[in-house]
């Protein structure tokens, strides 16, 4: 059974992989043709004010932005064959580097958030699940609902004036690598962390307050419970258990979201994640840049989905054989 | 149930540790945290066009004239001699080096200029050195600069960026990757840069004033306004760039925190459109610029640290403000009046294009208010800034925001804005008159007889109103006490000549 589960898993990664192909490749024209579309181009966003016809000329030449479409995708391809994915306009940086400098952070962010969700979401969830319609249920529900509703730019604000101001306990803002120093990188983090994962942990609790509820009515809860099972063990063993794999998909889906960058918690806390690079470089018209971030992001969410497929078959066994 | 008792204690074990107090982290030598507006954009001097990048290059990258606070020249890397109008003699310091231990001679001065000159490099650098014409090396340490014709903001020029030098070993060694590790004569060299994390300059043992006090500088890219005060006031940093007037009162209240505030040198301006109607009569252009009280704007955008603007030329340029300047505002009546001569169709329906920030989408519904008043129909259009760029240089909006950040001679301000071929004329704007009378002014030596020149035409600008000059912004800058350093008009932190307590 065991062999069974992982020959198909292999299937499925193999499967998997062989589509990221075309679908990478859709987004590479997609995103290609769109940041030309735009009005404007990285030589107009380069000089700004300060550009004179003769510098426009030199630079849009430097760079072949005067090449047809056609030629300037086709050689941006044969470079990124080779793994190059060519340099930036604005910085001059080499994009790759930039893209997974970019990446470590935001990795680290989104990890962090989605622990800090999961810590809020689940047990509240639960709570207000088995409570039904008692005020711990409407003090939950309350909660998800400011949860939702509140603008991180707001939460991070205010998080900022507690806990850096007025308890002068945590930065403000900012970033340090974990690898520099692991102390502040931790004290760097738990702000941004806790703004975006109250964000995330909203939904979360409801998906997992919803889904309980359908699974406290089966027939197998009411067989645990008839058994005499303690009140416990039927709620975290064989309800919740069950009631795992939307609130994975969601996680799945939401952590996707999260690795594509999440500008604002990141402008706020200064967190120099691919979210704000990548939305700095729509603005300045980076064509080499855009288009990195957003087939790595791409590829990122397919390889995330892929995860979270796996996760089903290791907390659900029956997907194991289908 | 393991994992999620593993997920726990990692978690636990994080938050104690993320919970200590935070520490100041230099012990040895001293480090200064200093907040910035955006990451900047190149450090390479050839191609800097970032109004934020000012913060951080004169640390970096030292001109060979320097400027001081009161705009007055004095030598810098290098002095200099005009044996007559169009010739520059410039003797470098002996004993001068960049980072790298690169000599800086006459021959790397000449190749500074001669890459900023060459139309392959694409700088912007190249049309602010003007007219000149050859760089040659007529000595170890002497430079002769000839112009094609005289050119009166020549050695403001040498003193911002086309007089920045830079390590010609470095520029060849480095390639594209000089954008990034820069190298200058400036009193910081570039220790590492990360992208929108920070920047981290070390002192330059070897500058040319001597070791600068500071021993390291880190530049933290704090694109918020209110967590970049927030961050000055926990002590996270300890100098901002770019305060934002409405929390002006709350920083002049912290006893612990110095606000310093001093004119700027741009304006904030909009582009009328003279190429299409409504705006290519300039009574209509007239009737919308009578229809604004700028005091309106001065109190509501920018909290009163602003300056009312009738012309292109600063009160922080001294010697060529003209305070006597007349220029049609606040008159609504009078607007009416010139609509109806004009004879157009009223509301007169008109564009208004802002970037999508919040003070200039202030402003924009300031403007359209006041002009609705008097027989405007004004709509909005918000847009980012490089598409702003576009609108601008293809004239799709009737008034268009066009701010300028300003140079320290006021030919930087008025000339690509106003001469017909200039590069920054947005309106399209055609007159033979104020065209004659900014390039004559761009050849006078005399400051007073420029002055004059810059004084007339200014005032057919005003007139006509090709563009509808709003503000001066005052720049506004903020740091501990503890830190002692001195502000300067163009909002460039010089940290040379800063000291910590």
């Amino acid at each position: 059974m065991f062999c069974a589960w992982g020959g198909n898993l292999a299937r499925q990664l193999v499967g998997r992989l062989v589509s990221l192909i075309p679908i990478l490749f859709g987004v590479s024209v997609v995103v290609f043709l769109l940041v030309r579309l735009i009005p404007g181009d990285p030589v107009v966003a380069l000089l700004g004010m300060e550009a004179t016809p003769e510098a426009v000329a030199a630079l849009r030449a430097r760079y072949a932005l005067d090449d047809p479409w056609a030629v300037q995708y086709l050689a941006w391809m044969k470079n990124l064959l080779t793994g190059d994915f060519g340099r930036s306009v604005q910085s001059g940086r080499e994009v790759l580097p930039l893209l997974m400098g970019a990446l470590l952070p935001t990795l680290w962010l989104a990890l962090a958030a989605t622990l800090v969700s999961l810590l809020i979401a689940i047990p509240t969830g639960v709570i207000a699940a088995t409570r039904r319609d008692t005020a711990a249920d409407a003090f939950a529900s309350l909660l998800s609902l400011f949860g939702l509703s509140m603008p991180s730019f707001w939460i991070g604000v205010l998080l900022i004036l507690l806990f850096s101001i007025h308890l002068p306990l945590l930065p403000a803002s900012g970033y340090v690598a974990p690898g520099e120093d692991l102390g502040r990188f931790l004290t760097h983090l738990v702000l941004p962390a806790i703004t975006l994962g109250t964000a995330l942990a909203a939904a979360i609790m409801r998906m997992t307050r919803s889904t309980m509820l359908e699974v406290l009515q089966a027939d197998y809860v009411r067989t645990a419970r008839a058994k005499g099972l303690p009140h416990r063990t039927v709620i975290w063993k064989h309800a919740y258990r069950n009631a795992q794999i939307p609130i994975i998909t969601l996680i799945g889906i939401q952590f996707g979201q999260v690795l594509g960058g999440v500008v604002i918690t990141e402008t706020i806390f200064s967190w120099p994640g691919i979210g704000k690079l990548t939305v700095d470089a729509i603005f300045a018209r980076d064509y080499p840049v855009v288009q990195g971030a957003v087939l790595l992001t791409a590829g990122l969410f397919v390889f995330i989905n892929l995860v979270t497929d796996i996760v089903y078959t290791i907390v659900d066994p029956r997907l194991r054989l289908s | 149930m393991i994992r999620r008792t593993f997920l726990a204690a990692t978690a636990i074990a994080g938050l104690a540790t993320g919970m200590m107090p935070v520490l100041a982290h230099a012990q040895d030598g001293q480090t200064l945290d200093v907040a910035i507006v955006s990451d900047p954009v190149t450090l390479d001097p050839a191609l800097m066009a970032s109004f934020f990048e000012l913060a951080v290059q004169y640390n970096i990258f030292e001109p060979l004239l320097h400027t001081t606070p009161e705009l007055e020249i004095e030598p810098g890397l290098a002095s200099y001699e005009m044996p007559d109008e169009t010739t520059y003699v410039l003797t470098i310091k002996d004993g001068l080096t960049f980072h790298d231990g690169t000599t800086l001679d006459a021959e790397a001065v000449k190749a500074n200029l001669d890459r900023y000159m060459d139309a392959e490099t694409g700088s912007p650098r190249g049309s602010e050195l003007g007219p000149l014409d050859s760089v040659e090396v007529t000595g170890p340490l002497e430079v002769t600069l000839k112009l094609s014709e005289p050119y009166a903001p020549f050695l403001q020029v040498l003193a911002n960026r086309a007089g920045m030098m830079v390590s010609p070993t470095a520029l060849e060694e480095l390639g594209d990757d000089f954008a990034t590790q820069a190298v200058g004569a400036g009193p910081y060299k570039v220790a590492s840069w990360t992208k929108n994390s920070e920047l981290r300059l070390e002192a330059f043992e070897d500058y040319w004033r001597g070791e600068p006090a500071i021993d390291e500088v880190v530049f933290r890219p704090i694109p918020d306004e209110t967590v970049r005060i927030n961050n000055l006031r926990s002590g996270t940093v300890q100098l901002v760039d770019g305060v934002p007037p409405q929390l002006v009162p709350q920083v002049e209240s912290d006893e612990s925190l110095t606000l310093k505030e001093t004119p700027g040198l741009g304006f904030n301006a909009f582009s009328f459109n003279t190429t299409a109607a409504p705006f290519d009569d300039a009574r209509v252009r007239r009737a919308f610029s009578m229809a604004v009280d700028p005091e309106v704007i001065l109190q509501a955008a920018y909290f009163g640290a602003a300056t009312p603007a009738k012309g292109a030329i600063p009160p922080s340029i001294g010697w060529a403000y003209d305070d006597s300047l007349e220029a049609p505002r606040n008159d609504p009546e009078g607007a009416r009046q010139l609509l109806e001569e004009a004879g157009v169709e009223m509301p007169v329906s008109v564009e208004i294009t802002v970037t999508n920030s919040p003070i200039y989408v202030r402003i924009a519904q300031i403007l359209q208010a006041q002009a609705n008043e008097v027989g405007f129909d004004v709509s909005i259009n918000q847009i980012d800034s490089t598409s702003l760029i576009t609108v601008l240089r293809e004239r799709t909006s009737d008034l268009t925001m066009s701010p300028w950040s300003g140079r320290s001679d006021p030919d930087g301000n008025i000339f690509n804005y106003f001469t017909i071929d200039g590069p920054n004329n947005f309106p399209g704007w055609e007159n033979e008159e104020v065209d004659r009378l900014l390039n004559e002014a761009r050849v006078e030596t005399d400051q007073a007889a420029r002055a004059e020149l810059y004084g007339q035409a200014q005032q057919i600008i005003a007139d006509e109103a090709p563009l509808l000059f709003l503000v001066f912004p005052q720049m506004l800058q903020a740091s501990v006490a503890d830190l002692d350093w001195t502000q300067w008009p163009d909002g460039a932190f010089r940290l040379q000549f800063a000291t910590m307590e």
